[in-house]
């Protein structure tokens, strides 16, 4: 399962690394969410696949077997950036609107004016 | 709640912000939250010089498994340093800032950097760091497209999308890292290690994966493009924080992990961060000096000073290391203080291009001598602050036995004076181009804050050259507890309350 | 969009919602749940009334304009950050209010549940700001 969890989020990686390559803004952008839940998996990955409960103790005991739980600290860490991808997809996407309102074009060339010549 | 205060106070002033309407109560308030930042930042300085690293463990989890928070002298060292250039560039932003721009939250903004820069040097284990990487840079990205010009649009998107991607390098090297070793607090990651020398190459891809992510943020060699594409697009005020503020984060981190994680392999590492600072500082001097743009000089420069802080780092001796820190903290004063100045010369003569400035100083000596003093700082001239960080840099270089690494160093500084100069003549000397569009000057704008924030850090930059023993002392200090990470991995995980 | 039943199901809808976020996030903490969960949920009833009658009647039933929403969610976070100050413990540790024996067992009255409300409250308010200014810029008001 690992294996193709691993292949899986390698595929990700290379649709992500296409888009941020081509000349549209848009697929640059699409490009980023692509590569950022690539890396999300691989933060779910680290946490291990196994067969079991989720981290809660039941109620009315005490503690609880480590065995029969999945490691929570993943799923914490994966939640967490994806919490901070939900922010960044709302500004970046707000950005593009207001670039294109102010400059009319999705083309990455045309962005030259700021660049050291 | 010692540690946490760093924390908490930008995160009150944002609720404020949020709930309070009026711009000009919001810009009191700022500047009330800076100078209560900038206190709790100096009393933070006896505790950890004269008693012991201050540890907070959140919540009261012990260790491994909580959240810790750790200031040793390092840390302590750059919140002071932070907490200065915060507080005079709020008080900078209170006039040279628009109203529109103050309305929409240009100081909201600026907390929300105050509290990822605190967060980030405070942050005992890495995820932790990389929540407040986040939270500094969403805060610049918004600081930095704030207004919606075209230019702050374009400067804005490259910024963002280089940047975007070395979180995204961050998050899957953390994700690597806790694949292997599972624990993400750096002290015990760095105790873990030293117990497992088998597996140091085994790290290596995701410590590279920090490493490179690092490197976009402090924008050292292959991977600076970003930053002179866009720090020069943005108002002057914000400029100069991102300048002071978000490269050095970068910088501090790398310290940070060099110290605690990568010195296990240091024959792999050290060779590859001395000569990648030793690019920086060429390759971002020699861009420097082609420029005709104000704040387009001074972000290559910022590339070129980034590289002397890193070829320290790279000598690895406690000398080495102690000019670093005195280093980076010079820095950020000076290079603030620049940007100020051309933050100040914009609004008077609305472009920053050298060939259509000039006379400057006849207009104004004050600024003129401010200029000079940050600029000739920067370029290492006696008795300023930079001085004494290039002299404490090359001094560590010929002793640990890197004379040609530390004869680069005296020829880069020489191309710095080299473009200072030429700013200070196209800018400040020369007489006014004949063919220059006579624009009508607008009515003269008060600037008495300005000038304020600006005299204090140049004073500070002056008194930085001229008492620099205690803070050298302080620096060797820190660099001695950096090199003996044992003392930092037992207050972490020994913590008792 | 004028159309009765989906006027009459959005209004539905939006009450059903708060009610199952509500208890959301009071299981939050021992079993799956919470304030952020809770909030995207009430969210989405408030999306929908959005899409159904337009935004500025959603900023009539929000009461409070969306800032002030993430503002107080904010204040209830420091609140509960820095409440356990007072007992002297660390900041953000969990002090339990001592209930009467009957209710305890599963009544939990504790700072972690003032900062789900105020995680609750802040996401609310952050979510519909981004979907409020998404369709002020659209003009979607019917």
């Amino acid at each position: 399962m690992e294996l193709i969890i691993a292949i899986f989020i390698g595929l990700m990686f290379s649709c992500g690394v296409y888009l941020i390559l081509r000349r549209s803004i848009v697929k640059v952008i699409l490009g980023i969410f692509v590569l950022s839940n690539a890396a999300n998996l691989i933060i779910f990955l680290a946490g291990g696949i196994t067969k079991s409960e989720v981290a809660f103790i039941p109620h009315g005991e005490q503690t609880l077997d480590p065995a029969l739980i999945n490691d929570p600290v993943a799923q914490v860490l994966v939640i967490k950036s994806i919490v901070i991808g939900l922010g960044i997809a709302a500004y970046i996407l707000a950005l593009k609107y207001r670039y294109f309102e102010v400059t009319g074009t999705h083309d990455l060339d045309s962005l030259k004016n700021t660049d050291q010549r | 709640m010692i540690l946490l205060a760093h924390i908490l106070l930008p995160f009150t002033y944002i609720l404020l912000a949020l709930l309070i309407k009026k711009a000009s109560i919001k810009s009191r308030l700022a500047v009330l939250f800076a100078t209560f930042n900038l206190l709790w930042a100096l009393a933070l300085l006896p505790i950890v010089q004269f008693k012991d690293i201050i540890v907070v463990q959140v919540g009261g989890w012990a260790a491994p498994y909580g959240i810790s928070l750790v200031a040793d002298r390092f840390s302590v060292f750059m919140l002071i340093m932070t907490a200065i250039v915060f507080f005079l560039v709020t008080i900078y932003a209170t006039q040279s800032v628009d109203k529109a721009r103050r309305k929409s939250g240009h100081f909201f903004f600026t907390f929300g950097i105050l509290m990822g820069v605190n967060g980030s040097f405070i942050a005992g284990d890495i995820f932790n760091l990389y929540v407040w990487y986040e939270v500094m840079l969403m805060s610049s990205f918004i600081l930095m497209s704030l207004g919606g010009e075209r230019a702050q649009m374009e400067g804005s998107i490259k910024y963002l999308i280089l940047n975007l991607i070395s979180a995204l390098f961050f998050v899957s090297g953390v994700g690597l890292l806790y694949g292997n070793l599972g624990t993400l607090n750096m002290a015990d990651l760095s105790a873990i290690i030293s117990e497992k020398s088998h597996m140091l190459t085994h790290l290596n891809p995701a410590l590279i994966l920090m490493v490179v992510s690092f490197a976009i943020k402090g924008a050292l060699v292959p991977f600076f493009f970003w930053l002179p594409a866009s720090y020069h697009t943005p108002p002057p005020a914000v400029s100069a924080l991102l300048a002071g503020l978000l490269t050095k984060v970068g910088i501090y981190s790398l310290i940070r992990f060099y110290t605690l994680f990568l010195y296990h392999d240091a024959p792999f590492w050290n060779q590859l961060i001395l000569w990648m600072g030793v690019l920086s500082m060429v390759i971002g001097v020699f861009a420097a000096s082609s420029q005709f743009d104000f704040r387009k000089i001074l972000s290559f420069h910022i590339i070129s000073q980034v590289g002397y802080v890193v070829i320290g780092l790279g000598f690895y001796t406690v000398s080495g290391i102690a000019a670093a820190i005195f280093f980076l903290a010079h820095n950020m004063l000076s290079k603030t203080n620049a940007f100020l100045v051309a933050g100040w010369v914009k609004r008077q003569k609305g472009t920053l291009n050298l060939k259509t400035l000039g006379e400057v100083y006849k207009e104004s000596p004050v600024w003129g001598v401010l200029f000079f003093i940050s600029a000739f700082s920067l370029a290492g001239l006696p008795p300023l602050s930079g001085f004494i960080g290039k002299y404490l840099i090359i001094k560590a270089g010929i002793e640990a036995n890197y004379i040609v690494v530390a004869l680069i160093a005296l020829f880069v500084g020489l191309f710095t004076l080299f473009s200072m100069v030429k700013i200070w003549l196209e800018v400040f000397w020369k007489d006014v181009p004949k063919d220059r569009v006579v624009k009508i000057p607008e009515k003269k704008r008060k600037s008495q804050y300005m000038l304020t924030a600006s005299i204090i850090m140049a004073i500070l930059i002056v008194a930085m050259g001229l008492w620099a023993q205690p803070i050298v002392t302080y620096c060797e200090q820190a660099a001695v507890d950096l090199l003996n990470p044992e003392l930092y991995i037992d207050r972490v995980l020994n913590f008792s309350r | 969009m004028r159309n009765l039943i989906l006027e009459k199901i959005a209004i539905i809808y939006l009450r059903a919602i708060l009610i199952v976020s509500v208890w959301l996030l009071l299981r939050g903490h021992n079993e799956p749940g919470g304030g952020f969960i809770a909030g995207i949920i009430a969210s989405t009833g408030f999306i929908l009334y959005a899409i159904v009658y337009g935004s500025t009647a959603v900023e009539k039933t929000l009461r409070y304009n969306t800032r002030n929403w993430i503002g107080s969610g904010l204040l209830i976070i420091l609140i509960a950050v820095v409440l356990p100050l007072i007992w002297g413990k660390p900041a953000m540790t969990s002090i339990w209010m001592t209930l009467p024996d009957s209710i305890s067992s599963y009544v939990h009255i504790g700072t972690p549940l003032l900062f789900d409300i105020g995680v609750y409250v802040a996401v609310i308010g952050i979510i519909l700001s981004i979907i409020i200014t998404i369709m002020d810029v659209l003009k979607w008001n019917s």
